[in-house]
């Protein structure tokens, strides 16, 4: 498409039937459409819209969103009427819904300064449609008495703002009251409060805002405002006025109240839960989301028992009313933590059993989008038991670990075979994330990973994947054509390998995943000869192809010597680069390099200077030149944190540091360390001796703060 | 050296206030109004904010005005994120020190404006007021009425005793 002087998109040229095949990939995803004649960038032409309407091929549809939103300015046409888009998938719109056939509509917004009888007359219509289902309703444009007995009438109807009046001519607000007042019950005495005399914005006050017979928690009017227009407003021409309660309150407002509610403890959610029927649902949520066991829910069933091993059986046998309360909580659950060593929390197999020889038609096991398997063990039934996964499915985390043993059993490793081949069965792709980690490795487990990443490849954006690769393992990583952030170590846990075996998989890793934006390799490898040919910077070097890295962790159990040229290149190869780690520690197999960092510290502005996204740089640094403060103006950094690792002895006094470091961190930059425990080429400085360059750091930002510098 | 661009907001109530472009553009709403309508001298106007609750919402804007943007697709997941998500600065803290009405209109003015670590913030702050109380405290707090049934109100307690000790 290309953009038109008018500001509307239209079609280069000719649409043939050949131009829709990938579109159906995408369009039915659309489930939320925001539409504005004003936005030129978004807008598509009238005569592209008319254009698909005369040519869409048979077998396809326009897209079918649940929620609509139409904002617009001046007179231009709109493209919502001529795509027809509204269907009867449709639950929320602003504009004319009433030629659908069923009634759908849970929400109705209609701004507009001005109207006519036509405008009225149709969401007169719109309500009578749809008045059954709506349940919140804003009107922002002249209306009369006749949408007034239509709104009174909506029985499902729980917010409501309006502004009926004409523009221009500011209503009386003693002429609606006795309206609203007569039709939910009244309110105090019903005198009015001028409370702002600017003559423009008359903003009014209803007194007896606290009668709990019309306040915020009114149980048929949940709340309501009204509008008034102001001849001095100019884009927006409403002003909102609030009639019960001095403003709308963000409790009242449905994402801002779980917005709240989210921050709350466990204990705190139980008892928000019970404060009234609006906070019940999102506290509920909140609280039934995570799932460490399956115990709790299944209690509601049925009284449990803990057995003499722990795990939790029922009392008798599960009837069919025993269900009731079941369905209140169980579509909650989002995410399920399976820990085997958690006795206390696991269900019996018979349980297990019982649950799925009992589970009633209607009724449905929860479906969560997320489960994580944490098991040391090799007996950890849960997941196959219980058929918890499903199409909702986005995380499948498998994890194996290591408390007891490096490796796992023959038992463990064919368990999470089975729950792989699980997924991989699904109908559809539906996974975004999996995480494969066990320390032991089968070709029948490659095989079945390979075989769950093909199934759900073209929607896994997220991989961590800790165990033995082979060339299958690799090839199905490559393949993948929308991956983002990967997380790999690919090697055996028990022994070193040799940079020569792993370096041609990360060019080829490169080559066949450009555009990952985060990569961690964690590789426990080895070097023969002198260490001052590492191949860690080699690494770093091919790495450098990853142009959208922004994070990029390596924690490889090489020495590491950076210099400025290197330093630079990163700069002109990773410029959206914001967390940086070179580590030469292993956290997978536990490995760590005994050897002294090489990389100076006054390498530091080069970083800086190159690298304008990084907010977190960690590199083992070492103090061998001196280090002068730099006189040097640095570009702006977004630095917050810089972990020098296990940077030993600085030759200079620590003054000298935090001079050089304050003139090349940006403010406020924060300084950590891995330097708890001495190593035999570690010397000079105390324990915590970056904790004091940390500090005096802090010292010397704050007095500039308070110089205002 | 040139000054710094500026722009000029219209409270709801017509007092207006010039402020830094840069300071402004913390909201995405007014940044993303003057992306799509160009600058212009003509003041944008901010019909659901009042002159002291946008006061209040500027001096917020202008002590984090060099803050990096908060990534739209931050994964919560990540520890990192989760931990920066749970902290409030002492800054942040003392600024949200007000009446119970005053944050209630910073938060509307916050999600209005599209300022997400203010918005945080706020709500961050009422959790706070909430923490500890009792329903029935929580109720007389914030004028809410009980719409459950006693009975209602024990079932939910009932069932939800477990998480309790999570």
């Amino acid at each position: 498409m290309a953009k038109q002087p008018n500001g509307g998109w239209a079609f280069t040229d000719d649409v043939k039937d050949a131009d829709w095949s990938r579109y159906a990939v995408y369009a039915p995803r659309i489930r939320e459409l925001f539409n504005s004649n004003w936005d030129s960038l978004t807008r598509l032409s009238i005569l592209a819209a008319r254009f698909v309407l005369a040519h869409p091929p048979s077998d396809l549809q326009l897209p079918r969103p649940a929620s609509v939103e139409f904002s617009a300015i001046g007179n231009r046409l709109t493209t919502l009427l001529e795509l027809l888009i509204i269907s009867q998938s449709l639950r929320k719109l602003d504009s004319d819904a009433s030629r659908i056939h069923h009634p759908c509509l849970e929400e109705l917004e209609l701004t507009c300064n001005s109207s006519n009888a036509a405008l009225v007359n149709a969401l007169n219509v719109c309500l009578i449609k749809h008045g059954s289902r709506i349940a919140r309703l804003e009107i922002e444009t002249p209306f009369d008495g006749r949408v007034w007995a239509f709104i009174f009438s909506l029985s499902s109807l729980q917010t409501l703002y309006i502004a009926p009046f004409t523009e221009y001519g500011l209503g009386r607000l003693e002429e609606i009251m006795p309206i609203i007042q007569a039709q939910i019950g009244g309110a105090g005495d019903g005198s009015i409060l001028a409370e702002d005399a600017d003559p423009a914005i008359r903003r009014h006050e209803l007194l007896g805002d606290t009668d709990p017979r019309v306040g915020s928690s009114h149980p048929a009017k949940r709340s309501i405002t009204t509008a008034m227009l102001s001849p001095a407003s100019g884009w927006v021409p409403t002003v909102g006025i609030a009639v019960f309660g001095s403003a709308l309150s963000p409790l009242d407002v449905p994402e801002l109240l779980e917005m709240i509610i989210g921050n709350l403890a466990a204990k705190d959610l139980v008892l928000a839960a019970r404060v009234c029927r609006t906070w019940s649902e999102p506290a509920l949520d909140r609280i039934w989301r995570e799932m460490r066991s399956l115990v709790p829910l299944f209690s509601l069933v049925r009284p449990m028992t803990q057995q003499s091993d722990g795990e939790w059986e029922f009392i008798g046998d599960i009837k069919d009313v025993d269900w009731a309360r079941y369905a209140v909580y169980a579509p909650r659950i989002r995410e399920v933590v399976v820990r085997d060593y958690d006795r206390e929390a696991q269900l019996s197999t018979q349980a297990m059993r019982a649950i799925s020889a009992h589970l009633p038609s209607h009724l449905q096991l929860p479906l969560p989008a997320t489960i994580y398997l944490l098991a040391t063990a090799p007996d950890p039934q849960t997941l196959l038991e219980l058929p918890l996964i499903s199409q909702s499915l986005r995380k499948l985390g498998l994890m194996h670990l290591r408390f007891l043993t490096n490796h796992a059993s023959p038992g463990f490793i064919s368990y999470l075979q089975g729950v792989l081949q699980i997924a991989s069965t699904l109908h559809h792709p539906c996974l975004e994330e999996l995480r494969l980690c066990c320390s032991t490795s089968s070709a029948a487990l490659t095989g079945a990973f390979s075989a769950c990443l093909l199934k759900h490849g073209s929607r896994i954006a997220r991989l961590v994947a800790k165990f033995p690769f082979d060339e299958q393992a690799w090839a199905s990583i490559f393949s993948l054509p929308t991956l983002q952030t990967l997380d790999i170590a690919p090697l055996n846990v028990g022994t070193l390998r040799t940079p020569e075996e792993i370096i041609p998989m990360i060019r080829t890793l490169v080559e066949r995943q450009p555009l990952l934006r985060s990569l961690r390799l964690d590789l426990g490898l080895t070097v023969h000869g002198d260490p001052s040919n590492s191949p860690y910077s080699r690494i770093i070097r091919d790495l450098r192809g990853l142009r959208n890295l922004e994070t990029l962790k390596l924690h490889i159990t090489l020495p590491l010597s950076l210099c400025e040229s290197e330093v630079r290149e990163m700069g002109a190869s990773w410029q959206k680069m914001r967390i940086l780690e070179f580590n030469t520690v292993s956290d997978w197999t536990g490995i760590r390099l005994d050897v002294a960092p090489q990389s100076d510290l006054s390498l530091l502005s080069h970083f800086v200077r190159g690298l304008p996204c990084l907010e977190e740089l960690h590199v083992p640094f070492i103090c061998n030149a001196p280090l002068k403060a730099s006189q040097e103006q640095f570009p702006a950094s977004a630095l917050q944190t810089l972990n020098v690792g296990k940077c030993p002895a600085p030759q200079e006094s620590q003054e000298e540091v935090v001079a050089y470091l304050a003139s090349v961190l940006p403010r406020d930059t924060r300084i950590r360390h891995h330097s708890v425990y001495r190593t035999p080429w570690q010397h000079g400085p105390r324990p915590g001796f970056w904790d004091e360059v940390d500090r005096n750091l802090a010292s010397i930002w704050k007095a500039a703060k308070q110089k205002g510098l | 050296m040139s000054a710094a661009p500026q722009v000029t907001l219209e409270s709801s109530d017509g007092e207006k206030f010039k402020v830094d472009k840069e300071v402004a553009e913390r909201s995405v709403l007014i940044k993303n109004m003057i992306e799509d309508v160009g600058e212009s001298d003509n003041p944008i106007p901010l019909p659901n904010v009042n002159a002291s609750v946008l006061k209040k919402v500027l001096e917020y804007c202008e002590h984090h005005r060099g803050d990096p943007l908060p990534a739209a697709d931050a994964d919560p997941s990540n520890d990192d994120n989760r931990k920066r998500a749970t902290e409030i600065s002492d800054w942040d803290q003392k600024f949200i020190q007000v009446d119970q009405e005053m944050l209630f209109e910073i938060i509307l003015a916050a999600n209005y404006m599209d300022i997400k670590p203010l918005l945080d913030v706020g709500c961050k702050t009422v959790a706070n007021m909430i923490k500890g109380k009792t329903p029935e405290e929580i109720r007389k707090l914030f004028n809410i009425v009980n719409d459950f049934t006693p009975e209602e109100e024990a079932q939910i307690k009932k069932e939800n005793e477990w998480a309790e000790d999570r």
